[in-house]
């Protein structure tokens, strides 16, 4: 039961009567308990003749999942099974990081109709989220007073990792491009593959020059002669079929929150960009998400799938306040892969104390695979260690500088383990680390 | 794939069963509300009523009214009013003077009592009282009462005690003795009687030369021979507590019963004689105030009403990552460790120039000094001093090293950036070339 503004306004407008009847004999207290018996009538009269919240039949109709900061609509259709008109509010509500908008609505359902209730979802997090309540009030028809139920219409949305990333996704595949039919002889190394014979263009490496192939081409026949000849160069292509596991850590060191994102958002958003360079260069991608237990995996997708599957799973992960178990990451990585591999490491390289376990398990990766920790800095570091301006920033750079200085100690570590180190700031690494990749494959590393 | 549940005995307690896909209605009927606080309910109606009655029974929270008509407590005056109307006068107990008028109005000889403990009548009005009834009983009335009615009597002082009666009144020889509690009066020329210390040795005394005392309990006045005025000082003989004692009894019935009617008149403060707020306001003041409160009450429920319940949603922690620098921050700057603190800044300058000079990650400390001299034209010394061996002794010491730290950086870079000369070119190439600052792959430089 709910009362209305104009509920509200009915009792203030009391004082017109009342003024009136105050010399009645029916008195002060009279007049004043008249109007309000009034009042209390004309509600009571309302709520009667108000439509059943109650009886209403609610269906969802949500799309099954949304970008990270994209929106959607979420549509409640509302059956009015009655012979009343149902008129009054709706509130669909969702969980708060859902966004949802606006939070009330107008609602006017006629006797036996439907009508749609489309509330847009614009979340501000990723996972889950799901629609609590909807609720109800009924106003009568007069407006003065209402029926309200709450009524829990499950269902959820999935709210799939931004992949803001994206955006440098062309131009390294641009330079993907240029790797494929390059004939300088430095790229070819043991991780290139022959591709095709083309005609000389200037600016080709005369070294590519296929002289077998071009006394084939300018002794064949069809060929007028002469002086001009048709000069083949061999084409060299990346190797393809290579494999990259990408070991992603949900522990506690990724629950820190950097420029307004976490360290496991910044880690998804490098994952994503690294696989769809991967992907269509060629390569095997697989994906665990992992700390003491494996949160996620996507193994064997390639394509479009790939993408599809690694948001999905990602989606609902967050970290967990737990010491992520390095020991157990090598048997991972060989349940993943029996070859030589590239194992991308996302996890924040801090302190020599934090990383003691990453660095005790390392050589056991790098004795077989190529592998790589992708560590996200902190900006507000360099900015504390710029900060000189009194007593206490410039304890507060003392410490940042240490603390920049145990990351480069426990890279160092890591590089003399074999293992390599991309740092980089949130925004920086997924780029960084694709152009790590990018640079692997131009190197036949892989 | 929705179903209602308006029957309230099918939503009855629904088991938390949202995660499965039916619809279910979360507010609980009416029916189920007040069967739900039903027992509040009782409870609380209950301790009201007996608080109510508790009330009601003790008359605990009324003010106890001396005199009052009704009063049964020990300062009323119910028993001897019940007395005077079992033996056939006609009481009547007023609160205002126009009601007293209207209670004389008639031909039968009256009585009218006037007691105002609580001062609420004005010299206006007690003047007032002045022939409205043949006997005009004043108990403990105050000085300026008695001027107002031309009376001469003076009150003294409280007392407390027994007297014997002394002068010729026969209502007074009837009482003989009585128990006064109250405010004893002088009069010159009313007949005074009761006089204080008339029980004791000193009885012959005369009440003129009395001044001292606590002056006498009852003092009378014979005006133009048909209405009379009694000050009763020993207002104490008329209460209850003390009716039955010694001759109280007799005191007050002689002085109350001796007209067929009785006029009993408390002052309220309905006689205040200037204009209360309720009658300055106009009528309808109230009610709208009434009325306003009753919108707010309104306003407060519209407003109060919540949409549905309020949606809670577990969010993951948040974890800074800059809170072991700051608490480290803090520690250097309690403890004053200013040398651990300049070393962390010379440690990060000295790499940082490293970088800057490509002197690679391994060089020394005597490389970079050595190189920084050569490219500032610094001398080694100095530079060292400054990098390495000066202990800060203050924290102003400290913030002016740090400075310096931080110029040499910005005067290295700016040399490295801008004369790309042989001097650099020997500074770079002159320590093996282990590792770039950023290890690049090797075929960074094919990238376009």
């Amino acid at each position: 039961m709910a009362v209305t503004g104009w509920f509200v306004l009915l009792v203030a407008l009391g004082v017109v009567p009342v003024v009136l009847l105050v010399d009645t004999p029916l008195g002060a207290v009279g007049a004043v308990a008249l109007w309000l018996l009034v009042c209390v009538l004309l509600a009571a009269l309302d709520l009667a003749l108000a439509a059943s919240p109650r009886a209403v039949r609610l269906e969802r109709d949500t799309p099954g999942s949304v970008r990270l900061t994209e929106s959607a609509r979420a549509t409640l259709l509302v059956t009015n099974p009655g012979r009343r008109t149902l008129r009054g509010i709706i509130r669909d509500a969702w969980e708060p990081s859902a966004g949802a908008s606006p939070r009330r609505q107008r609602l006017h359902v006629p006797p036996r109709e439907r009508r749609a209730v489309v509330t847009t979802l614009t979340p501000w997090r990723r996972g889950e989220r799901r629609a609590a309540i909807a609720t109800i009030r009924a106003l009568g028809p007069m407006r003065l007073a209402g029926r309200q139920a709450s009524i829990r219409v499950p269902g959820a949305i999935t709210v799939l990792p931004e992949f803001a990333s994206r955006k440098h996704l062309p131009s390294r595949l641009a330079k993907l491009r240029e790797l494929d039919g390059r004939t300088a002889v430095m790229v070819r190394g043991q991780g290139t593959e022959f591709d095709s014979l083309r005609e000389y263009v200037r600016g080709d490496d005369v070294r590519s020059i296929d002289w077998r192939a071009t006394a084939r081409r300018s002794g064949g026949p069809g060929r007028s002669g002469g002086p001009a000849q048709t000069l083949m160069v061999r084409t060299w292509r990346p190797e393809r079929d290579r494999h990259v596991v990408v070991i992603v850590d949900s522990g506690r060191t990724s629950a820190a929150r950097i420029a307004d994102e976490t360290r496991i958002d910044t880690a998804f958003e490098s994952t994503l960009l690294l696989s769809a360079l991967a992907d269509r260069a060629g390569d095997r991608v697989d994906v665990a998400v992992f700390d003491r237990r494996v949160r996620g995996r996507v193994q064997g997708a390639r394509g479009a799938e790939l993408l599809t599957r690694l948001v999905e799973t990602m989606a609902p992960i967050d970290p967990e306040l737990l010491e992520t178990d390095w020991s157990a990451v090598p048997s991972l990585v060989r349940s993943m892969t029996s070859q030589r591999a590239l194992v991308v490491l996302a996890t924040p390289l801090e302190s020599p104390g934090a990383t003691r376990s990453l660095l005790a398990m390392l050589p056991q990766l790098t004795a077989k695979h190529l592998v790589v920790v992708a560590s996200v800095t902190d900006p507000a570091l360099l900015e504390a260690a710029a900060d000189r301006s009194d007593r206490a920033s410039v304890y507060r750079a003392a410490a940042a500088e240490r603390a920049l200085l145990d990351a480069e100690r426990v890279g160092a570590a890591v590089r003399r383990l074999g293992g390599d180190v991309v740092a980089a700031a949130p925004l920086d690494l997924p780029p960084a680390l694709a152009d790590r990749y990018l640079a692997y494959k131009a190197a036949g590393r892989l | 794939m929705s179903q209602v549940t308006s029957a309230p005995a099918s939503a009855a307690p629904a088991p938390p069963t949202a995660e499965s896909l039916a619809t279910v209605v979360t507010t609980p009927t009416v029916r189920r509300v007040v069967r739900r606080s039903l027992y509040w309910g009782v409870a609380v109606a209950g301790l009201l009523g007996f608080g109510v009655l508790m009330v009601v029974l003790n008359g605990s929270g009324r003010e106890l009214a001396r005199w009052g008509a009704d009063e049964a407590a020990p300062v009323g005056s119910r028993a001897v009013l019940e007395v005077l109307r079992a033996e056939g006068i006609d009481v009547t107990a007023v609160g205002t003077l126009a009601d007293a008028r209207r209670a004389l109005a008639g031909d039968d000889p009256a009585t009218l009592a006037v007691g105002d403990p609580r001062l609420l009548l004005d010299a206006e009005r007690w003047g007032e009282l002045d022939g409205l009834a043949e006997h005009l009983v004043l108990l403990e009335p105050p000085l300026y009462g008695l001027d107002a009615l031309g009376l001469d009597a003076v009150p003294l002082r409280e007392f407390d005690l027994r007297v014997d009666v002394d002068c010729t009144l026969p209502l007074a020889q009837r009482a003989g003795t009585i128990d006064a509690t109250g405010v004893g009066y002088a009069s010159d020329s009313g007949s005074v009687c009761f006089t204080e210390g008339t029980g004791g040795p000193e009885s012959d005394e005369s009440e003129s030369e009395n001044q001292g005392s606590a002056g006498s309990a009852l003092v009378s006045y014979e005006l133009d021979g048909e209405s009379t005025v009694s000050v009763l000082g020993a207002g104490g003989a008329v209460q209850n507590d003390q009716i039955t004692q010694a001759g109280n009894a007799a005191l007050a019935l002689g002085l109350l019963g001796e007209h067929p009617r009785l006029v009993w008149y408390l002052p309220t403060p309905a006689d205040l004689t200037s204009p209360s707020l309720d009658e300055l306001t106009p009528g309808w003041v109230n009610p709208v105030a009434w009325l306003l409160l009753a919108t707010g009450l309104a306003a407060a429920v519209w407003r109060g009403r919540r949409l549905g319940p309020v949606v809670v949603e577990q969010l993951p922690v948040t974890v800074k990552t800059t809170e072991t620098m700051e608490g480290r921050a803090r520690l250097y700057a309690r403890d004053g460790a200013r040398l651990r603190a300049l070393d962390a800044l010379r440690v990060g300058t000295l790499r940082r120039l490293a970088d800057g000079l490509a002197l690679g990650r391994a060089s020394g400390v005597d490389d970079i000094v050595n190189a920084v001299a050569a490219i500032t034209g610094r001398s080694t010394d100095a530079l060292r001093t400054l990098l390495v061996d000066r202990e800060p002794d203050t924290d102003r010491e400290l913030v002016a090293l740090s400075d310096r730290l931080l110029e040499l950086e910005r005067e290295v870079l700016r040399r490295v950036a801008l004369d790309d000369t042989a001097d650099t070119a020997d500074a770079a190439g002159a320590p093996a070339p282990s590792d770039p600052p950023r290890p690049q792959p090797p075929t960074g430089r094919m990238d376009p």
